[in-house]
């Protein structure tokens, strides 16, 4: 039992940790207004880094037994499909990331138009530009004399 | 003095034509649906725009949560900016913790001030991945540091670090009696390890109010996990009752078919000879007792704290990832291959036993995260079922060879 416990730490602290480890982006990201998921590497490397290191050992090993092949295969296998799996959601979450962050800048510059269009006095009242064809208005001095 | 006012109002006048003409144009119109998403935000009435915050905080949009943040940063009124502290964080929103720590260090008002502090620790568990949690916690208590849980992590790190040290110390003792003790205190410390990084799991999960995560998780304190396998309620549900019969009866039938040598030794309990424990020797009741009580202290923490990893924590997390079946299928063939060690023997692998056995034990792991799953994730049941499996199936072991123990935790496959 010690062995097995051991072992299932080590296990997951050196592989396949992408799968349990890394946080993907919510499926309703593109409705939150807010969410978390994995945007390091962190995992899927590790994932890389082991599984470069089980085909080195196959490579290696003097043990050719159909047993060990096998074992050391799927391993490799299942190292190599957590990476895959691991560099998948952490690009999925990157990019769902970038999304939200565009989104709130759109509506910040939004919110800054709307902002401006209602805190900003309305310009003094003027009278309309006479229309091309009007007749000269004419104006009387207060004596009534024409300028 | 008539004229001189004319004057002075024809030199204002012409100085005040070039300063008109270079007035900025009126504003462009906004997005048209800008007052209907924004609605009060600058209205002149302080209490429509505190309005327009509790409304913003129950919207759960990003424009709702612009605008709160603009109420909190640009809005003249106190009253309406503690509002808007307040609503946000009820949003659970973790990036508004940046302008409400903001605001905590630099607002001009006490009020909104402690407002915005109190806001921000509100939000903090939003901030925190559950998964990231516990990676961390197979560090024991790095989990619950993550978490702020500091307590905690004083706990889980103390235990999990004196148990194994204790056990570490017991097992390279000289005297016979005190390894077997190691191997308890060292299954339990194990255990503490696995329970806390589900602890830390679960409790980033439920800190946060279980947001984004379509799957439950277990609720349940310890101590009632603990008590499970002795609970009433919990023994008279059929799928415990029923089940672990079930899969002892297997079990066994599967270790006498792959190695039948487990079950032929030179005497059974039954027969005349006393019962050695911890290099006492004992009659037969008491030895059997004694035994058992062994067994208890060794399964109690192995059943609580591998429920706690593969049906605590992977069952839901990769459940969210997968989906129901496959999260069900994953843990339960992770369970079975993490028990892969359990084959190897100063002989070397027992390839053929593990063939057999891995599957049976993912077969049970399945067995115990369909129960869990069917009980809205909860743990109780899968707990006692893993308890009395391998409790029995060791008993059953301590009857067949009670002079081979206390290694029955080798015998079978107990998982």
């Amino acid at each position: 039992m010690t062995v097995v416990l051991v072992s299932l730490i080590a296990g997951v602290l050196q592989s396949g940790c992408s799968v349990i480890f890394v946080e993907r982006a919510p499926a309703n990201y593109a409705d939150r207004p807010s969410f978390r998921c994995t945007t390091s590497h962190v995992a899927p490397i590790i994932d890389s880094v082991f599984s470069g290191l089980q085909l080195l050992a196959l490579s290696e090993t003097d043990d050719k037994s159909a047993e060990f092949v096998a074992t050391a295969a799927t391993m490799t296998g299942v190292y190599v499909a957590s990476a895959v799996y691991g560099y998948w959601r952490v690009s999925e979450c990157r990019e769902a990331q970038a999304s939200l962050a565009a989104r709130v800048r759109d509506e910040h510059e939004q919110l800054q138009r709307y902002r401006e269009f209602k805190l900003t006095p309305p310009p003094l009242l003027q009278a309309p530009p006479p229309p091309a064809n009007a007749p000269a208005e004419v104006h009387n001095t207060p004596s009534g004399e024409t300028p | 003095m008539r004229r001189s006012a004319v004057v002075v109002f024809l030199v204002v006048c012409a100085l005040a034509r070039p300063l008109s003409a270079q007035t900025p144009a009126p504003p462009a119109a906004p997005d048209p649906q800008a007052h209907a998403k924004w609605h009060g935000l600058y209205d002149p009435n302080p209490q429509v725009r505190i309005e327009a915050a509790q409304r913003f905080a129950t919207e759960g949009t990003t424009s709702a949560h612009v605008g709160l943040v603009e109420l909190l940063v640009r809005d003249p009124d106190e009253n309406v900016r503690v509002a808007a502290a307040i609503a946000m964080g009820l949003t659970r929103n973790a990036d508004l913790r940046d302008p409400l720590q903001q605001a905590a260090l630099w607002d001009g008002s006490i009020r909104v001030r402690n407002a915005a502090a109190a806001s921000a620790e509100q939000l903090k568990p939003y901030g925190k991945l559950p998964r990231v949690a516990a990676g961390l916690a197979l560090i024991p208590g790095v989990g619950h540091l993550y978490l702020g849980q500091y307590g905690k992590a004083a706990l889980f790190a103390g235990a999990t670090i004196g148990l194994l040290s204790a056990s570490y110390a017991l097992s390279t003792s000289d005297n016979d009696a005190h390894p077997p003790i190691g191997l308890v205190l060292g299954i339990a410390g194990q255990n503490a390890l696995t329970y806390g990084i589900f602890d830390a799991y679960r409790s980033a999960r439920l800190q946060r109010k279980n947001e984004g995560y379509e799957y439950p998780v277990s609720e349940e304190r310890f101590g009632t996990l603990l008590a499970a396998p002795f609970d009433p309620e919990v023994l008279a549900s059929p799928w415990v009752w029923a089940g672990t019969p079930v899969f002892l009866t297997a079990g066994l039938g599967l270790v006498y078919a792959v190695s039948g040598d487990d079950f032929r030794s030179d005497r059974t309990i039954f027969e005349p000879g006393r019962v050695n424990f911890l290099g006492s020797r004992f009659d037969r009741g008491t030895g059997f007792a004694l035994g058992s009580a062994y067994f208890g202290g060794l399964f109690l923490p192995v059943g609580l704290g591998e429920e706690a990893l593969f049906r605590g924590v992977l069952l839901p997390a990769l459940t969210e990832s997968f989906g129901v079946g496959w999260g069900l299928a994953l843990s339960s063939a992770l369970f079975g291959v993490v028990h892969a060690p359990n084959f190897a023997s100063g002989q070397g692998y027992q390839y053929k036993q593990a063939a057999f056995a891995i599957p049976f034990i993912s077969a049970g792991g399945a067995y115990m995260g369909y129960v869990a799953a069917k009980h809205n994730y909860t743990l109780a049941r899968s707990v006692a079922i893993h308890f009395w499996y391998d409790f029995l199936l060791s008993s059953v072991s301590f009857m067949m060879d009670p002079d081979n123990q206390p290694f029955t935790a080798q015998f079978g496959m107990p998982f």
